[in-house]
């Protein structure tokens, strides 16, 4: 077991390496020259060297990557060109709002989505059933930001029932959780459909194990064969899904951030990328990647727990 | 004789409508006592898991009960909503099935499984229900019962597996334990020891057990009553030395000339009976197993042939073992 979480943290650190690499090299070919981009048109000659020099960027691109990778390994991401505060901070910043809003997202999916998908499991092929895969389909097609703005005209300026603006006051947990609401649901709705429709399939073949019918056999009440021994293998195959998706998942984040005006890493990086700024371009992405990494071996983790066979073959 | 567990009276099943209906049982009437092990023998498709789920009260939601009645004690549960049958599935009816690699849930524990076949219990608590867990797992001759109850179905082989099934099944202290094919996914010997495990039971519980196999030695073996099933109908019925020594049914008979155990000496073909069995989606206008019975007459092709009870307990369906009596 602790072979296997140490595997896949390597294979994280993998993926992250070669991210690491290919964002590099993007950062590269973005056409414009950093140096006269800070200094100006006008600078001196002697001026470009020194901070071509100082940014490393005199050195062949092999020693450029090998430093990067060093000072990214010992923490320091670079200067915000604006700010002048560390990237390292500036990104940490950013992190947990994003974060909260991903996680309430995946919330919101999961509380409608797996209820909603075991609902027709148990009635597969009626009209109930039938009516919810149309509207699952229909979440499925609306893209997140354009719901996101729905969501705010029709509860927040409409009805006023949550608040139109930002993250909510510093220290007021209930504030910021009041504020998550709306925001998270207009990420999750897309994912109800998916999951709604993941969980159906997985249930309906689940229902039929012969597991199952030991548990109907023992004359337990339905709920408990339907969660104790139904869902939780049922449920493999979403956390799989979810794991996988936590990219996309992450870019309703970023979009619906900007709807809500919400800190975070969407509006981050998109704010930095329009000014040019590239360390915190590089930071906030590089955030981005790792907190992809790390989500695989957390959904690989979550499934060793819910099936043990799983536990024995790592 | 002893009190009676529960009977099936005049039971038909039918899966789906017509004209793609499938008679699965029809007009068949069983009784089955405390103390004793019935056998129930048959082909695939002889409607034998059919009648075990019927009494279990598990009838797919297909299969519709068109005719008779279905008593456990003196309750009939045809046709009871899914709640009240609810209460009779592992309180007066328990269930082992064929398969015991997929039978318990690779996810939960087998002390958790144990602990949910006593679920009604509850109220006694946690540890009183382990320790009779642990009680009833030595009694299935599980070693080491205490052991078993943190490990998962997947560490554990068939056999165990098929015991901790039984222990499930005996926990809810069932009037009626049906053993649908439970050794036929074990090799041999551990199937001695699930028949010898099925024996010691026979005495020790206050109920009956139904015994579903089509293998003819373990019938011989354990049962006290044998009941020989074909495409939906009961045959014959009898104690289990008639039905071996002198079965009145053709088919009975055929089948026991099947049974690789009775071959003495070389033989270079194992026998069989030619045909197949049929799928009754009409009810039949002949005997059912005319086509494929080497002493059919027009009688048997024409009319057809009625329960005829020749003792308490033995009986036969067949128009020339009536006529020979």
């Amino acid at each position: 077991m602790i072979g296997y979480v140490v595997q896949r943290i390597l294979l994280s650190l993998l993926i992250s390496a070669v991210a690491m690499v290919a964002l590099f090299a993007m950062v590269r070919m973005i056409p414009g020259d950093p140096v006269t981009l800070m200094l100006g048109a006008r600078a001196t000659p002697e001026a470009i060297a020194r901070l071509n020099a100082q940014m490393g960027l005199d050195q062949p691109v092999i020693t450029q990557i090998g430093l990067w990778f060093s000072r990214i390994f010992s923490g320091d991401l670079g200067v915000d060109i604006w700010s002048q505060r560390p990237v390292v901070d500036v990104v940490l910043e950013a992190l947990p709002p994003t974060l909260a809003l991903t996680l309430a997202g995946i919330g919101w999916a999961a509380a409608l989505g797996i209820p909603l998908g075991c609902y027709s499991a148990l009635r597969p092929g009626t009209f109930t059933d039938q009516a919810l895969s149309v509207v699952s389909v229909g979440a499925i097609s609306i893209p997140p930001f354009v719901l996101a703005i729905y969501c705010l005209l029709f509860f927040s300026v409409r009805l006023g029932w949550f608040p139109v603006l930002g993250a909510g006051e510093d220290g007021d947990l209930a504030d910021q959780i009041w504020h998550l609401v709306l925001p998270a649901f207009a990420v999750g709705l897309g994912w109800v459909g998916y999951l709604a429709r993941l969980v159906r399939g997985s249930m309906i073949e689940a229902m039929g194990e012969n597991h199952v019918r030991t548990a109907r056999a023992m004359g337990l009440p339905p709920h408990r064969i339907v969660v104790t021994y139904a869902l939780r293998l049922a449920i493999v195959p979403t956390v799989t899904m979810l794991g996988i998706s936590i990219g996309g998942l992450l870019s309703s984040a970023v979009l619906v951030e900007n709807v809500f005006s919400r800190p975070g890493l969407g509006t981050l990086i998109a704010d930095a990328a329009q000014g040019r700024n590239y360390p915190v371009v590089q930071g906030g992405v590089l955030a981005a990647v790792l907190l992809f990494a790390i989500a695989m071996p957390i959904s690989d983790l979550v499934i060793a727990w819910l099936d043990p066979r799983v536990r024995k073959s790592l | 004789m002893s009190r009676d567990v529960a009977s099936i009276e005049g039971l038909s099943v039918a899966f789906g409508r017509p004209p793609t209906q499938v008679l699965a049982l029809r007009s068949v009437s069983l009784t089955l006592r405390a103390g004793q092990i019935t056998g129930i023998v048959g082909e695939s498709g002889s409607g034998k898991s059919t009648l075990a789920l019927a009494l279990i009260g598990l009838l797919p939601q297909a299969a519709r009960v068109t005719e008779g009645a279905i008593r456990i004690g003196n309750q009939n549960i045809a046709g009871l909503p899914e709640a009240r049958l609810r209460a009779i599935r592992g309180a007066r009816v328990s269930m082992v099935f064929q398969d015991p690699m997929t039978a318990l849930s690779p996810s939960r524990t087998i002390g958790g499984h144990l602990l949910d076949a006593q679920h009604r219990d509850r109220a006694s608590g946690r540890s009183a229900l382990r320790t009779r867990a642990i009680e009833v797992l030595r009694k299935v001759g599980v070693p080491d019962p205490a052991a078993q109850l943190d490990r998962y179905p997947h560490q554990l082989s068939g056999g165990m597996r098929q015991r901790v099934a039984i222990a499930m099944a005996l926990l809810g202290r069932p009037e009626l334990l049906i053993a649908d094919e439970i050794t036929t996914a074990l090799d041999v010997t551990l199937e001695a020891q699930i028949l010898h495990l099925l024996r010691e039971l026979r005495s020790e519980i206050d109920g009956a057990i139904l015994f579903i196999s089509h293998n003819l030695g373990a019938i011989a073996e354990i049962c006290d009553q044998v009941a020989v099933f074909y495409a939906g109908e009961l045959v014959e019925e009898g104690p289990v030395r008639d039905i071996f020594h002198s079965p009145l049914h053709p088919y009975t008979r055929a089948l026991r000339d099947c049974d690789p155990a009775r071959i003495e000496g070389a033989a270079r073909h194992l026998p069989s009976i030619p045909g197949e069995t049929p799928v009754v989606r009409a009810p039949p206008t002949g005997c059912i197993f005319a086509p494929r019975c080497s002493l059919a007459t027009e009688l048997c092709r024409t009319k057809v042939p009625v329960w005829a009870a020749i003792a308490e307990g033995r009986g036969v369906r067949c128009h020339l073992a009536v006529s020979k009596t």
